[in-house]
């Protein structure tokens, strides 16, 4: 049916620094998804043909379901990030471009402890997934 | 060519450079006009039509006098002047154009930027960003019928503060006045300055009218102060304030409210919410959250929205974390305060809690984690088990990441120990348990090319698999302290255990499948569609249950269904499903349809079902009926008629009905606006509060009445400010 293992996501540059505030945990799995990839991650910027710029990284969460006696039942868990991605030139190849990733939760006041614990499960699941998505917009970078 | 090849290109700015146009001073005088005459030296008369520019000011007349001793310009007969964004006219100018000071006669000027203009008998330049009127008027309204004046004896206009300030005025609205004041000030922009807030009214069914005066205080650019002395009629004085920091390391919020004397309950209520967050103290960062309130009643008496009167439990939360090479450590304090029906129930504190994680990545291939926890548990309630957890928990993985596949196995164990304190309820004070875990995880990703309503789109398809694998273990005599049953969702699905927290580890014999498919814009990557399909199946029953909910026994589970899409001119579809193919029913059902056409048109609709939880319409909107009229609003309908009662975990009766309603109108003309907003919202079991809020904006002066900005932005998702000024445009813009 047309449907072929994704070879190797080849980027339009050889060597990445990417800009993730040190200890970033999307950072992390950002270099760990970039293993086995042709483009090398460096560690300083001005060794690098193309530079992942992150704008901004946050949080979000919100109740999104309230029982019928006004009681919070789903939170929504947002994941925003934002970046841009500049060759050695400072010239821009993805102009600033944000992701926003969610996921829903059920929440209960007796859970309360239980469920911060599954927050974090779910935030580690939409870092995989964003990062994920950034691999596939880098890989479409301007050639 | 030959730039090409030097690697020379030209940037793009999007606006136009002030820092060399600003500085007038020295920068050569250019002239204009059908005819010129003049003594060399001592001055130029240029005539009809004339012109006369020098960077930063242009001055446009029948007849322009220029006097190169004096730097002077003398203007006469429909004279124009251009500078600092300012449009000034009238028959008359004198101006110096070194220092710009000078006068204007019966002038009429115009802020384009701030979409501002009026009249004056006089104006005075008073340097380069400050002009003074005489006997002036100021709208934002078109000029030929202005629906609202601002008249002053004397006005100061500010460009660089951006203010307006005046004395002996008046507010004409429709051609009667309706406001005098011996002194005002207006803003221009949106900068923040000291000064009295516009004043607020609102109404609500459990205060009665309100009256709210706020004071804001700008103490520095990085601190701020905002008092808010309010009148209720029907509770009495509260007063209000909210102190806010922000330093290179730290920040802060303080919100205090208090009323001295409720008229209604005959005491004294507050409410304190303190957030302080640092990093980098002697290397350790963290966060301070401190939240309380006087009664049980607090939030139901006096919240305006649904947010604060849903809460139950506030923290007091202490954490301090810090990152030492592969370790980071945490140190926690964390009490609630309990409020309502969350009494029956509480959640345990952790006083305290110490925690050490150590992730090392790539050890020859292998990914290392280890956790380590020590919690001391209570629980303000009678009979509740307490005491010492301890766990550490370490994984090995062996991660293989190719582009078009990966299998990742992983071992761990976990291992814990109680210490229970005397008073339990449970006979043995003193409990371990070690569960080894295993997962195996493995998926591969396939792409084609493929067409989608005319459209060249990538398409992948990717599978994947999860096998999860531990050994039961007797747990019923484990107290439960922080843990409960995870949701069943799609990040759920491929976590070894099913319930999170560390006082049950499920034993499991199970595999999930799973596929996801999506459509990827090839220019961008960018995905404009997904779709994931996701089972799991299990090879043994699950033994290890937790008090109140039945432990699993069937072979395979409910479905999950998931989709998202844009489906384009501004619609899309965010769908998840879950079916239980055993009993024919879908357990949960989230449905959201958006359609954001522009214009500031917004139309959302959705449902929300949560078997014997949640069963809810909900539809916001903001839409335009009639050129100057906009309906906005919303309405969460929930149609349930029986739910689960958290503490108790029984089926209880529940009442199908509006668990949140807004509506709203707003009048829109080009230069005032009225706004009407009515809320109503569930507060407690049969309980409701409403509310109401008018506001009568006056464009780019002054808004009058209470905020209701708050509600609509909440409750209509993508509203924004109707005159949210976009990035004040370049000091070119409207150059001549």
């Amino acid at each position: 049916c047309g449907f072929q293992l994704r070879g190797s996501a080849e980027m339009p540059f050889r060597t990445l620094y990417a800009g993730f505030p040190p200890g970033s945990e999307t950072g992390l799995e950002f270099a760990r998804m970039m293993r086995g990839n042709d483009t090398r991650l460096v560690a300083r910027p001005q060794d690098a043909q193309a530079r992942l710029e992150v704008l901004s990284e946050g949080r979000e969460k919100e109740i999104v379901g309230f029982s019928s006696t006004g009681r919070p039942r789903e939170h929504q868990l947002r994941l925003l990030f934002s970046f841009r991605l500049v060759d050695a030139g400072e010239e821009e190849l993805i102009p600033p471009t944000r992701l926003v990733l969610h996921r829903d939760i059920t929440t209960t006041d007796t859970q309360y402890v239980a469920k911060e614990q599954e927050e974090a499960l779910l935030y580690r699941d939409m870092q995989r997934d964003l990062v994920q998505q950034l691999l596939r917009r880098l890989s479409a970078a301007r050639r | 060519q030959a730039a090409g090849e030097q690697g020379m290109a030209l940037r793009l700015e999007t606006q136009l450079n002030e820092a060399g146009a600003a500085q007038s001073e020295g920068r050569p005088v250019y002239g204009r006009a059908d005819s010129l005459s003049g003594r060399p030296g001592r001055d130029f008369t240029l005539e009809g039509d004339a012109e006369l520019r020098r960077a930063g000011t242009v001055v446009r007349g029948n007849r322009i006098t220029w006097y190169p001793e004096d730097e002077e310009v003398l203007a006469v007969g429909a004279v124009r002047v251009v500078r600092q964004g300012s449009v000034i006219t009238g028959p008359e100018l004198r101006l110096k154009l070194d220092s710009t000071e000078g006068f204007f006669t019966s002038p009429s000027y115009e802020l384009p930027l701030y979409n501002g203009r009026g009249q004056a008998e006089r104006i005075d330049f008073l340097g380069p960003d400050r002009i003074g009127l005489r006997n002036a008027t100021y709208t934002t309204c078109r000029p030929e019928d202005p629906d609202w004046v601002l008249s002053a004896e004397e006005m100061v206009i500010d460009t660089e503060e951006e203010s307006g300030k005046g004395r002996w005025a008046g507010l004409s609205v429709g051609g009667r006045k309706v406001l005098s004041a011996p002194w005002f000030a207006f803003p221009l922009g949106d900068r923040r300055r000291s000064g009295f807030l516009t004043p607020g009214f609102a109404m609500t069914s459990r205060t009665g009218p309100e009256f709210v005066v706020p004071y804001y205080w700008n103490i520095a650019p990085n601190r701020d102060l905002t008092l808010h002395p309010r009148v209720m009629v029907r509770r009495g004085l509260q007063l209000g304030g909210q102190y806010r920091y922000l330093e290179h390391n730290y920040q802060g919020d303080l919100k205090v409210e208090y009323t001295p004397d409720d008229s209604l309950t005959g005491n004294s209520r507050y409410l304190y919410s303190y957030q302080h967050s640092f990093a980098d103290l002697a290397g350790w960062g963290g966060w301070v959250d401190l939240r309380g309130v006087s009664d049980d009643n607090y939030f139901v008496d006096y919240s305006r929205s649904i947010l604060s009167s849903s809460e139950r439990v506030l923290p007091r939360d202490v954490v301090a974390t810090r990152r030492m090479g592969d370790w980071t450590l945490l140190a926690r304090a964390t009490r609630y305060q309990s409020i309502l029906d969350a009494r029956r129930a509480p959640p345990y504190e952790r006083v305290p809690q110490f925690n050490a994680t150590w992730a090392k990545r790539d050890v020859a291939g292998f990914d290392v984690d280890a956790m380590f926890d020590a919690t001391w548990f209570q629980r303000p309630l009678q009979g509740s088990p307490e005491g010492l957890r301890m766990v550490a928990f370490p994984q090995v993985s062996y991660p293989i990441v190719r582009p078009g596949w990966f299998v990742v196995p992983k071992l761990g164990l976990h291992m814990s120990s109680y210490r229970l304190d005397g008073g339990s309820p449970l006979t043995e004070t003193s409990l371990h348990r070690s569960v080894p875990v295993f997962s195996l995880d493995a998926g591969l990703v396939f792409e084609r090319p493929t067409s989608f309503f005319g459209r060249d789109l990538t398409q992948t398809l990717e599978p994947r698999v999860f096998y999860a694998r531990a050994p039961y273990r007797d747990q019923s005599a484990f107290p439960v302290f922080d843990t409960g049953v995870a949701d069943f969702g799609f990040p759920q699905l491929f976590s070894e255990n099913s319930f999170v927290g560390h006082d049950r580890i499920a034993d499991a014999n199970q595999l999930t499948t799973a596929v996801v498919s999506r459509l990827i814009e090839p220019a961008t990557g960018a995905e404009s569609l997904r779709f994931a399909f996701g089972q799991r199946m299990y090879f043994s029953d699950q033994r290890v249950s937790i008090p109140g909910v039945a432990a699993r026994n069937d072979k395979r589970s409910d479905l999950l269904f998931a989709a998202t899409a844009g489906l384009g001119r501004g619609m899309s579809v965010d769908a998840g499903l879950q079916y239980s193919v055993r009993d024919s029913e879908v357990p949960r059902l989230n449905l959201l349809w958006r359609y954001l056409p522009g214009d500031g048109r917004i139309l959302n609709a959705g449902v929300r079902y949560l078997r014997d939880e949640l069963g809810q319409i909900d539809t916001s909107w903001r839409w335009p009926v009639a050129p100057r009229w906009t309906v906005m609003g919303r309405v969460n309908y929930s149609w349930l008629k029986q739910r689960v009662d958290p503490a108790s975990g029984l089926l209880v009766d529940a009442k199908p009905g509006i668990i949140e309603g807004v509506l709203g109108f707003e009048y829109l003309v080009d230069c005032w606006t009225l706004r009407f907003v009515t809320q109503r919202f569930v507060t407690a079991e049969g309980r409701n509060t409403s509310a109401f809020f008018l506001q009568f904006e006056l464009a780019g002066l002054a808004r009058l009445g209470s905020d209701p900005f708050d509600i609509l932005r909440r409750n209509i998702p993508g509203y924004r400010l109707p005159n949210d000024r976009p990035a004040l445009p370049s000091r070119f813009f409207g150059y001549e």
